[in-house]
């Protein structure tokens, strides 16, 4: 089998993999969001709930006095569309109030993303190779910058730098400056993790033959770890980038309500408080796709750099 | 779904001996241990103890952590909080970890239509991290300990389980296993003697991270609200009374913090030190 | 987040006596003092507030909070002063029948909504007429309840009612029967979110919004109309405000303290000190002239043992008040005597110092209920059954650190007494349905500024008694005689009567804490205030920025 046919099947293998598991987390999530008789009419209701007539108009006009599976077809076509139903709570269509959130979260999560990206870079390209002391004292910043919870760094960083020194406004997404201090919060672990991760694919990659090579050429140590090593560790780094998303939507949540920032994060917390379900369901599915087409992207990249997936894919 | 990733392959040097660091952790995580089993031998007072007259004194010799605004005292209050955020962190792995033995052994050693449904099943949970998934539990059967603990548990099962499947075919396909077949031991056997043990124990270390990893999930959810509820000392909430407070006094925020930060760090350190270990005596 | 939202809900409107001031003494209603400088024009400020208004749309704006933000678009027929009198607003005025039956209001012809639209009395009729539907299901039909029809001609609108009500000109005066432009009422909650149809006539204009982070408003420059006994009139002289949600209390100070917000509401106790120690920071309390917060427990037998009225007089004694309350709000709050709260003409002075803290009474009479053993964890028990008290609140309506009040009395309960006090935070969903159902025990809460009598049969008749047997007659009968009366003296007895039997009598409401809300602005912003028909911090028609 030629490799190209073989990478053809491997992409499509992982495309296939990533529409099945977008399709078992929107039936799970639907399962779970009707499975509960009688909840969502208290949720629209309150105390009116046993009023007489409002339980059953409540019903119809959310449509789950239909039959389960013509429920469930209309979810799934909603979904496609972009659809996510009505709000129990805030008098207003999902994908309105989850539509105007997306930026803001897209927005945070990637600059914390490069800007984490970056300062691992900065720390692993600099400390490569240097002294067992300076290992330690990385070591241990690192461990450090992955232990602090979110929350706690958050609201120090928003005491000292706002209100103290009054560098950055504390509250609110109006320009970058109201970036910076959730940025700088959300970045931090996910800078220590991928720090001591790229930190320690210098040390093994440092240690291949061709590196000899290179350096008996004549190379520098910070030419060779800035230029020659980096694509090596880069693609095995993108691996484990993938894992620090979790780490990303778990602090989404907490910066964006120590910083009053508007975001999916803040509408999802609302919306578990509230029992607002339809919310809820529609942040979660949007990650959820988010973090399968990025899982899938990865490795999709992974399969074109390296033929030797190509087989495993198929095998 | 690792956030603290373990250590990775044999460092350069083995260690044999514990490092002063690694000692002090240690004996951090025995006082943690102690608070767990009997926190009544670590603190004097109760955690729920009010005393409003004497609410919000800075710490000293009476409250070593000063008292919150109910006059409480905050080092009890984290001592038995330890008993909310580190029990529910290690419930909640030992449920990973139950779920990834067993369907990381059975993927393992079914067919091959089981192993390629289960790998999906893996990534359908891998697609719900800790905090979306606890989101999502807690909509639906309202937040508190037991949505907390199934949610954090539910999420980790993936990870954990796809490194007990390789290890697991690693195993069976090795001399000893084919060696043990030749001698006409019995399959079940073969799994309980050889394939369990081997396949496990590595994963049972990754776990003790996953502890650290998991105190830090726990903490932040019930800082917003979705953990076991007033009055449970749990550090979170700790943290995020001390908040609401926090322009009076500044010590009803910082050591529930500090508490979240060195145990994590502690159970970090001890744990990645026993990992090379046993990688070291393994290689 | 939705306290409020739950109560005025059910305030079924009846018809109350002449004499309804609301609130009298105004010790906190101190807006700034304005007067020795001049107002300027111009500038835009920003506050900060708790929550995220759930709907912009007046009819179905249940949180009293909110208001304080609708205000700023939204005008009323007339204006409630700090008296409890009324003024004209949108109405120039106005004229009651002999037999109060029959209101007629003479309109403003001036006034256009900022959408262009005039305001007319066909505008207003279609306001009310919508919101009294109870098909539409706003909250607010009740205070609509005694209206028999409306009439529109050109400026002149009728109201006539089916009895004589003088709460209608107190509701009228409130947000909740605000008039916005009727070309779009019929979009019902749609309006709920803030866009181009939702319309009023107020000092300023929607502007834009933006969901979880802020609502901004722009000065309305056509705007004429303002009440008369406020001291300018013309445009606001803003000629911007911004509403910024930060729902976290320290967060809040500190973008106050830093300057980065102008004014914030909702001003945690425990800050207080801290604020007012900057000369560059004013802080005011409101009127405690709406229902106070306490513990509302369920007197009939679903909540057994607690149907006996012993039993719940023992808890309510068990615990020192005015220790708690003094060490939790630092001397910022004041402990509550009755359900009524002390501004208010309506409060019964003899309630203070009759009921609470009497320790050894309550453990008298918890012995001789039966209750005389202890368990392993000291709690009383009988039967093996132990004596615990069930008090859920939903999470969304902790505010105040009225969690932590709560968490005082569960421990001091637990030291003097031995009663379990079992608290937890569940979802409003949750509570709610325990709650239509009869199945609730003690829901902790405060009913906003409401007209007392009505709220008594609204919510001990009809919202937490709907689904049981047993039900506060004697304090419902006691309503029914203050909303139909028309002698004074013979409504302040009822309402005296009613305070007596809910709190000392009976302890079906422990009072807690007076609500009130409050305001803490920057040294530069004048001019902040009440709304006295809701109590909230008022709309930034008056308050102005030195330069």
């Amino acid at each position: 089998m030629t490799s190209g046919l073989q990478l053809l099947r491997g992409v499509a293998r992982r495309l296939a993999g990533a529409v099945l598991l977008l399709w078992a987390a929107a039936t799970l999530t639907f399962v779970g969001l009707r499975a509960l008789p009688g909840s969502v009419e208290s949720v629209v209701l309150g105390v009116h709930l046993n009023d007489p007539g409002l339980a059953e108009q409540v019903r119809s006009s959310l449509g789950l006095d239909r039959p389960f599976l013509v429920q469930y077809g209309d979810y799934l076509l909603g979904l496609l569309r972009g659809d996510f139903g009505r709000s129990y709570v805030l008098n207003a269509d999902v994908t309105d109030v989850v539509g105007a959130q997306l930026l803001p979260t897209l927005g945070l999560a990637a600059a914390s993303v490069v800007l984490a990206g970056a300062l691992a870079w900065l720390i692993a390209v600099l400390s490569a190779g240097a002294g067992p002391g300076t290992e330690r004292v990385l070591h241990v910043l690192e461990l450090l910058a992955i232990c602090l919870p979110t929350f706690w760094v958050g609201s120090l960083l928003q005491l000292g730098l706002s209100f103290h020194l009054q560098w950055f406004p504390s509250v609110g997404a109006d320009g970058f400056s109201s970036l910076v201090l959730p940025m700088i919060t959300l970045a931090l672990p996910i800078a220590g993790l991928l720090s001591q991760y790229m930190r320690e694919e210098i040390a093994l990659t440092l240690r291949q033959p061709w590196v000899l090579t290179v350096r008996s050429r004549g190379a520098s140590g910070f030419r060779l770890r800035s230029v020659h090593l980096m694509p090596h560790v880069a693609i095995s780094t993108l691996t484990v980038a993938g894992n620090t998303l979790g780490l990303l939507i778990g602090g989404a949540v907490i910066v964006e309500s120590v910083f009053g920032r508007p975001g999916l994060g803040r509408v999802a917390l609302d919306a578990v408080t509230d029992s607002d379900a339809p919310v809820t369901v529609a942040v979660v599915l949007i990650i959820t796709t988010a973090y399968v087409l990025i899982t899938t992207a990865i490795d999709l990249a992974a399969l074109i750099i390296d033929p030797r997936l190509r087989q495993e894919a198929h095998g | 779904m690792s956030e603290i990733a373990p250590a990775r392959q044999a460092p350069r040097t083995r260690p044999s001996r514990p490092t002063a660091g690694v000692l002090v952790a240690g004996l951090y995580l025995l006082i943690v241990l102690a608070a767990l089993i009997h926190p009544g031998l670590v603190a004097a007072s109760g955690p729920n103890d009010t005393d409003p007259i004497s609410n919000l004194l800075a710490p000293g010799a009476d409250h070593w952590f000063g008292t919150d605004e109910l006059g409480r005292d905050v080092y009890a209050r984290v001592i038995y909080g330890a008993r909310y955020s580190v029990v529910i962190a290690f419930l909640a792995v030992a449920l990973g970890l139950f779920g990834g033995v067993v369907l990381g052994l059975t993927a393992a050693l079914s067919g091959r239509v089981v192993d390629e449904g289960l790998s999906r099943v893996f990534d359908l949970l891998s697609a719900f991290p800790s905090v979306l998934m606890a989101l999502l539990f807690s909509a639906f059967f309202g937040p508190g300990t037991v949505s907390l603990t199934t949610a954090i548990g539910l999420a980790l099962i993936p990870s954990l389980a796809r490194i007990i499947r390789r290890q697991a075919i690693a195993i069976r396909g090795s001399d000893y296993v084919l060696a043990s077949r030749t001698l006409g031991h019995r399959p079940w056997t073969i799994v309980v003697r050889h394939i369990f043990p081997n396949a496990v124990s590595p994963v049972l270390l990754l776990a003790t991270i996953e502890v650290g990893t998991s105190i830090l999930t726990v903490s932040g959810l019930s800082f917003v609200g979705l953990g076991p509820g007033k009055p449970a000392p749990e550090w979170g909430s700790l943290l995020a009374d001390g908040q609401a407070v926090i322009s009076y006094a500044w010590w009803p925020t910082v050591f529930p913090g500090l508490a979240i930060v060195v145990t994590i760090f502690a159970i970090t350190t001890v744990g990645r030190y026993l990992q090379r270990r046993v990688q070291g005596r393994h290689s | 987040m939705r306290t409020i939202r739950r109560l005025t809900v059910a305030t079924t409107s009846l018809l109350t006596v002449a004499a309804l001031a609301a609130c009298s003494s105004g010790s906190g209603s101190g807006a700034q003092d304005a007067a020795s400088t001049t107002p300027v024009s111009g500038g835009s400020a920003t506050w900060a507030v708790a929550a995220e208004p759930s709907c912009f749309a007046p009819a179905f704006d249940d949180v009293l909070a909110d208001r304080a933000i609708t205000r700023n678009f939204v005008d009323s027929l007339v204006y409630q002063e700090q008296d409890g009198t009324f003024s004209p607003w949108l109405a120039s005025q106005w004229q009651t029948s002999d037999d109060g039956a029959t209101y007629t209001f003479s309109l403003r012809n001036d006034v256009k909504f900022s959408n262009g639209a005039v305001l007319d009395a066909a505008a207003v009729k279609a306001n009310l007429d919508y919101t009294r539907d109870s098909a539409h299901g706003s909250s607010y039909a009740g205070l609509l309840g005694s209206v028999k029809s409306i009439k529109a001609d050109g400026s002149t609108l009728t109201i006539t009612l089916s009895q004589a009500d003088s709460s209608l000109l107190s509701s009228l005066s409130s947000v909740a029967l605000g008039i916005i432009d009727p070309a779009s009422i019929k979009d019902g909650k749609d309006l709920c979110t803030p866009g181009k149809k939702l319309a009023g006539s107020g000092p300023f204009v929607l502007d834009s919004y933006t969901r979880g982070s802020q609502v901004v408003f722009k000065q309305n420059t056509d705007y004429a109309w303002a009440p008369q006994s406020l001291s300018h009139d013309g445009p606001a002289y803003l000629d911007e405000v911004t509403y910024k949600f930060i729902a976290e209390d320290s967060t809040r100070t500190g973008a106050l303290q830093s300057g980065q917000v102008q004014a914030i509401s909702g001003v945690p106790a425990l800050s207080v000190a801290g604020l007012t120690r900057s000369d560059d920071i004013t802080y005011t309390d409101g009127p405690a002239s709406s229902s106070t917060f306490g513990l509302t427990v369920n007197g009939s037998s679903e909540n057994a043992p607690w149907d006996n009225v012993e039993l719940r007089k023992a808890f309510r004694d068990s615990f020192d008040l005015d220790t708690i309350v003094k060490a939790i709000y630092k001397g910022q709050k004041t402990r509550a005597w009755s359900w009524v709260g002390k501004d208010s003409a309506e409060f019964d002075t003899t309630l203070k110092g009759s009921w609470g803290n009497h320790v050894d009474a309550a453990n008298t009479a918890l012995d001789a209920a039966g209750w005389s053993t202890r368990d392993s964890e000291g709690f009383r028990t009988k039967d093996g059954q132990r004596l615990s008290l069930k008090v859920t609140y939903d999470a969304d309506s902790v505010r105040d650190q009225r969690d932590t009040l709560i968490e005082a009395i569960q421990d001091a309960a637990k030291q003097n007494t031995g009663i379990e006090v079992d608290f937890t935070t569940p979802t409003w969903a949750a509570l709610s349905a325990d709650i239509a159902a009869g199945n609730w025990s003690v829901y902790p809460g405060s009913y906003g500024k409401v007209d007392y009598a009505n709220s008594v049969i609204g919510t001990w008749a009809g919202y937490f008694y709907g689904a049981s047997q047993w039900k506060p007659t004697e304090a419902v009968d006691l309503a029914q005689d203050a909303v139909t009366t028309t002698d004074a003296d013979q409504y302040a007895k009822a309402l005296d009567g009613i305070q007596q039997y809910l709190v000392n009598d009976q302890a079906l409401f422990i009072p807690l804490v007076e609500s009130t809300f409050q305001i803490a602005a920057g040294s530069a912003l004048h001019g902040t205030g009440f709304d006295y028909s809701s109590g909230v911090p008022d709309s930034n028609y008056n308050v102005w920025l030195s330069k």
